[in-house]
């Protein structure tokens, strides 16, 4: 246990692949935040997200020995991850069934308000309406703005994980902002934060 | 003077992606455009307000419902009883996690009109992914479509995906691949004219549903006609053998690329995409299509 603990994340990935079980628990260990990090936010769900993400683990478990060892495992997990939230999406398509957005969100705020924020109110509030504004994204924009803007990836990263170019990355995020700015403008703080919450008639404490 | 500047052209020179003439413009635009400049400005807060935007931890009980999972899954796996008995684990081979290859084909047209639709077959239970013809797209904004910009990871070369509940049998199998290729609406198929390769290189061909990681795998190392390699259509579905008792998980892969005319059909195991493809093969037959 110890010593694959140590062991770098091709080497269990290998390991996997010639049956050691062990190996695989250790880089679902050290990815699944990640994972799920990257999964919650490009589907806007726990849910789903969670779902998603099992999916992508399994895959990932039965199609090891397809990993390519010119790239990194993360990159790689990412990759997969991506592709099952796709598959979500589209499969959501296929039935858009159950709940509205509505639930989604709720789930999202109320999650948000167990945490420690000092403002939980407003700012859970402000992260629905981006919940609510990615949403209406294409996942072509929204992958890319996920991985940039949300989680920080460089964008060499994320055209690494999404297998397209840098200037594609670049440009489609561009759109994206460009397309997202109408429904979150209103969030905006410049200068003063309190003008911009009153104008949903904040309840803003100051 | 020159009116305002777009907000999709501001986010592009942001990211200095306009050609010199562009920015230029934008840039001399912006010099005396109020406006303008604090459109700049909210482009930018867009990108603060996502990173700034919270989402839940992972539960612990997700974490643990996928360990477990996993654990199931590993115990499914056929681990060989020793490993000096294994006489040779897969090999890390070089391909791609994706699961088909862009690989543009007389197919691809058929597949780009049926982006982003749903069709369900009624009375046989069928459900058949990604079939409708145009006018009958679902109500996804029609803007999203036409972006003509997917990411690649998800979304390369993409046959149909069936999932017919065909019980197929040995003995009737042409007459049921036969039924099977007639539920594609005639409506779906290629205008025939030309499948211009190039065209339709960043088409939104990708709402099918994903194939799974294995059957495509199955799929690429099975290969077809020289002209083919890739199956048109993937049925998922189950098989029977003459004189076998009961059916059996199969995948149905259907090899053409017209449809009006002969496909191949060849059924193989789900243990194709861990063993040898070849010795996975449960039957093989030829049909005409609709």
């Amino acid at each position: 246990m110890d010593t694959v603990q140590e062991l770098p994340d091709k080497e269990l990935l290998s390991r996997h692949a010639h049956g050691d079980d062990q190996a695989f628990n250790e880089l679902v260990r050290r990815h699944r935040e990640r994972m799920w990090a990257v999964a919650v936010r490009v589907l806007g769900d726990p849910e789903e997200a969670s779902d998603a993400l099992q999916d992508a683990f399994l895959s990932a478990f039965r199609g090891a020995h397809r990993f390519r060892g010119d790239s990194q495992v993360s990159t790689w997990l990412h990759r997969i991850v991506i592709n099952a939230c796709h598959d979500r999406m589209r499969r959501k398509l296929v039935r858009p069934a159950v709940p509205t957005d509505d639930a989604t969100l709720d789930v999202l705020s109320n999650e948000r308000t167990k945490g420690t924020t000092p403002d939980p109110t407003s700012q859970s509030e402000a992260a629905m309406d981006v919940w609510a504004a990615l949403a209406d994204l294409p996942p072509e924009q929204r992958f890319p703005l996920v991985l940039v803007d949300m989680l920080g990836y460089r964008v060499d990263e994320a055209a690494e994980i999404l297998e397209v170019a840098s200037g594609t990355v670049k440009s489609r995020c561009a759109r994206g902002r460009a397309r997202l700015l109408p429904s979150l403008t209103h969030l905006r703080n410049p200068e003063d934060p309190r003008d911009v919450t009153s104008q949903r008639g904040g309840d803003r404490r100051s | 003077m020159t009116s305002h500047v777009d907000t999709e052209t501001l986010a592009l020179s942001a990211e200095g992606l306009l050609d010199e003439a562009e920015e230029c413009s934008v840039q001399g635009h912006l010099a005396g455009c109020e406006q303008c400049t604090e459109q700049l400005a909210a482009l930018a807060d867009v990108s603060r307000l996502l990173g700034e935007a919270a989402a839940p931890e992972l539960p612990p009980d997700v974490a643990a419902r996928i360990e477990e999972a996993v654990r199931a899954e590993a115990e499914q796996r056929e681990t060989p009883s020793s490993a000096d008995a294994d006489p040779a684990p897969p090999p890390p081979r070089d391909d791609s996690v994706v699961p088909f290859p862009r690989r543009p084909s007389r197919w691809l047209p058929f597949l780009v009109g049926a982006a982003a639709a749903v069709f369900v077959v009624g009375g046989a239970g069928a459900v058949l992914y990604s079939m409708l013809g145009p006018g009958n797209h679902t109500g996804r904004a029609g803007s999203e479509v036409s972006e003509q910009e997917r990411p690649d990871a998800a979304l390369s070369y993409q046959p149909v995906l069936l999932e017919s509940e065909t019980s197929y049998t040995e003995d009737e199998l042409d007459s049921q691949a036969a039924e099977v290729l007639g539920t594609v609406p005639a409506t779906d198929y290629p205008g025939q004219s030309e499948g211009d390769p190039d065209e339709p290189r960043e088409a939104p061909e990708s709402d099918t549903p994903e194939v799974p990681a294995d059957v495509a795998t199955c799929a690429r190392e099975l290969g077809g006609t020289d002209e083919e390699p890739l199956p048109a259509l993937i049925d998922i579905a189950t098989f029977q053998p003459s004189g076998a008792e009961s059916a059996e998980d199969a995948w149905v892969m259907y090899y053409g690329s017209d449809p009006a005319g002969a496909f191949e059909v060849v059924v193989v195991s789900p243990s194709c995409a861990t063993g040898d493809p070849g010795d996975s093969v449960l039957a093989e037959s030829r049909v005409s299509g609709s």
